[in-house]
């Protein structure tokens, strides 16, 4: 509601034009047209909506349209709004006031149905009485998100001094509703509950820009502030006591962290976010077919509850160069660097109540601590540069392009092999498009990509501890999960190391009808880790066909395929017990 | 009897494919008469063949310990079809006056839910009346 309160406003703003025009008495109308459209909505569901319906309503009621578009000598203005429901509609708001003020708004609400899953897979009984269950609290619960966005750029520029432009802009989400939330007790069993989590999000961003243009090139300065808020960003629940599968008696507390002993705790908490963007632009161009540009832009992320930051920088540069009629060579180099803080997690050891391992820790038992310090795998430093050129052999003959991307990620925590966290990828490509004859025309494109240590998870599966048979839990050599972790060999991903890709394209036009068809391969594969083994081949196709017909009709005819094959290993240890 | 003895490992290999047709036309029969029509039917389907993570030496010695994964595959496969259908006749009593009628069904058929059954029809209707000023 306060998204379409917005929407109002700017409208109501919009107006305002003209009606200062009209008290000015010196404004000749030129032209002005609309419409109004008035009735009502009549709907039927039979089964589930949530994919028939996923992003539209399924509410009766009115529903209404209403269009102006007017050029005048103060300007023009371009309104449209439909209303189809009170989860759905959608409207712009465009205007110009003698090309000094120029605004471009728009506004969309919709419905986003979530489903509402019944957990019916996580219901299970093992033959010795270990159980998966679940609890549904809000079991009639429809989990719908309203989805609202109001989006806004004014831009201002003065007769004294056109080469300025001043613009302001402004963005509100709003994301209301309902999710389920889920909570996992373990240890007692795995009880999983879920209960309805009431949603009120909203996302606004702010935005001051300015930018001077001369002849040959602009230079623009751009601040943004965004504020991601949730009035309700918890629930709260108990988690189970922890127990022991089969006695169900309390021995395990030193194994778990927390349980009902916390009492009432805030679950399935939503963060709270602060971004801060600034951005600097430049483009040059000169006379002789030399143009420049070059950007760079630094953005600070903060997570509201935790204090966590995220900090990026990035730098990009583009050249281009024409060389007669024929040959046009560009270069685009970017460089960036993203860095967020490292994390220590402290835990809390617990003393067991009861049983073999009454009165101890975890580590009076196993002698073992581990390292809770958390360190970001997103921090690293970025290369990244695409050389492409192109000659043109003639109208006919068509043109012939080269592509070359290369791309270097320099991690600074996360190895993706052994010792090694750099990742390096060649891409080379090439591409021919013509047009032999009237109407007909054609395009091929091939690229090859090669990465070295492609991003892969290195030894996080397939563990070989063989391990002697144990009948009393509470045996200090039991292997604990390090011990299993610590025995992995199998590297896993699911990026290509060594990929091809070819497009076909064909265009023809008869009379005023149009064909087109296209196709594309792609084909990839990692096995460059220890049983990696991952391909997958993707393949897709469309053709379509649009005819006006005749006079009084047109119509289309379109089929779209697609095909996908993915192999990829999975491991799982053979447990006893 | 608590311990591990290594583990089994298999390559999975998941497909799927989808075809989508679709069609439309727009007649304008008389200057007070337009009308549209169009249609899109999607067939779409996706799973995992068959695996069996057999650990024989394993079960041979642990026969209690024997595990099927005959069915596993198919409890993420999927398979859906969707068909869309929307009509539009507007018709112009004057240059400026009009009525639209709008119809519009989706039939989503979800032939193997995963979750739940997602199957359902929901079909739309709008009556309205215009003017051009």
């Amino acid at each position: 509601m306060k998204t379409l309160q917005t929407f109002v406003l700017a409208t109501l703003l919009a107006a305002l034009p003209i009606a200062v025009a009209a008290e000015d008495g010196d404004v000749t109308p030129n032209t002005t047209e609309g419409s109004i459209e008035f009735g009502g909505l009549f709907s039927d569901v039979d089964g589930s909506p949530d994919m028939a319906a996923e992003y539209l309503t399924t509410n009766e009621g009115p529903v209404g349209a209403f269009k102006l578009k007017t050029d005048q000598d103060w300007g023009a203005l371009d309104l449209k709004f439909k209303y189809v429901a009170q989860d759905q509609n959608v409207g712009h708001l465009n205007f110009d006031i003698k090309r000094m003020v120029r605004s471009h708004n728009t506004y969309t609400k919709m419905p986003h149905r979530l489903g509402h899953d019944p957990m019916t897979a996580l219901t299970s009984v093992s033959r010795n009485g270990k159980v998966v269950r679940n609890t549904d609290m809000s079991p009639n619960q429809d989990y719908v998100m309203n989805y609202a966005v109001f989006e806004d750029r004014t831009e201002l520029q003065f007769p004294g001094f056109r080469p300025l432009t001043l613009a302001v802009g402004f963005r509100e989400q709003v994301r209301n509703g309902h999710t389920q939330a889920f909570t996992t007790s373990h240890c007692d069993s795995c009880h999983i509950k879920s209960q309805s989590h009431q949603r009120d999000q909203e996302t606004t961003d702010g935005s001051l820009e300015a930018a001077v243009a001369w002849k040959s090139g602009v230079i623009r300065a751009r601040y943004n502030n965004r504020k991601l808020r949730e009035s309700l960003p918890s629930v709260t629940g108990t988690f189970d006591k922890n127990l022991h599968p089969e006695l169900q008696v309390p021995v395990f507390d030193n194994r778990m962290q927390y349980d009902s002993d916390v009492g009432v705790v805030p679950v399935d908490l939503k963060p709270e976010i602060n971004k801060d963007t600034t951005r600097l632009d430049f483009r040059w161009a000169s006379k002789n077919g030399f143009a420049v540009t070059a950007n760079g832009v630094w953005s600070e992320t903060e997570n509201r509850g935790t204090g966590n930051t995220a900090d990026y920088s990035g730098y990009v540069v583009t050249a281009a160069k024409r060389f007669g009629n024929h040959l046009r060579l560009r270069w685009n180099g970017k460089v960036y660097q993203t860095e967020t803080n490292s994390v220590y997690i402290d835990t809390i050891e617990r003393v067991s109540p009861a049983g073999p391992q009454a009165g101890t820790t975890y580590y009076d038992i196993y002698g073992k601590n581990y390292d809770h310090t958390r360190y970001s795998v997103l921090n690293r430093d970025g290369l990244k540069s695409r050389l492409d050129a192109s000659y043109r052999f003639g109208r006919k003959l068509g043109t012939l392009r080269g592509v070359w991307d290369y791309e270097v990620i320099d991690r600074e925590y996360y190895e993706v092999a052994p010792g090694k966290k750099e990742t390096t990828s060649n891409i080379l490509g090439v591409s021919y498009r013509m047009r032999p004859a009237k109407g007909l025309r054609f395009d091929a494109e091939f690229k090859h990509g090669d990465v070295t240590n492609a991003f892969m998870a290195v030894d996080a599966t397939c563990s070989t501890l063989v391990s002697s048979r144990y009948t009393n839990p509470w045996n200090p050599e039991t292997p604990q999960y390090d011990d299993q972790h610590a025995t992995r060999i199998g590297d896993t991903t699911a990026s290509a190391s060594s990929w091809n890709k070819a497009v076909l394209a064909l265009g023809y036009t008869f009379g005023q009808s149009t064909l087109t068809g296209r196709y594309v391969y792609w084909d990839g594969s990692n096995s460059d880790g220890d049983l990696t083994d991952w391909s997958k081949n993707r393949q897709t196709a469309t053709i379509t066909f649009w005819s006006p017909g005749g006079s009084s009709w047109d119509w289309y005819l379109g089929w779209a395929y697609q095909d996908m094959s993915l192999d990829a290993p999975t491991c799982v240890p053979v447990f006893d017990g | 009897m608590g311990g591990q003895d290594g583990y089994s490992r298999n390559v999975l290999n998941y497909n799927e494919e989808s075809n989508n047709i679709m069609a439309g036309i727009k007649i304008r029969p008389g200057d007070r008469w337009d009308i549209g029509l169009n249609l899109a039917y999607t067939a779409a389907e996706g799973g995992l063949a068959p695996f069996e993570l057999s650990a024989d030496d394993y079960v041979a010695v642990t026969p209690s310990m024997s595990f099927d994964f005959s069915k596993s595959n198919t409890y993420s496969t999927i398979d859906v079809t969707r068909f869309n259908f929307d009509a539009m006749f507007k018709y112009k009593f004057t240059e400026d006056l009009w009525m639209r009628l709008w119809y519009k069904v989706v039939d989503f058929d979800d032939e193997d839910p995963y979750l739940y059954d997602t199957t359902g029809m929901v079909q739309w209707a709008t009556i309205t009346a215009g003017w051009n000023f």
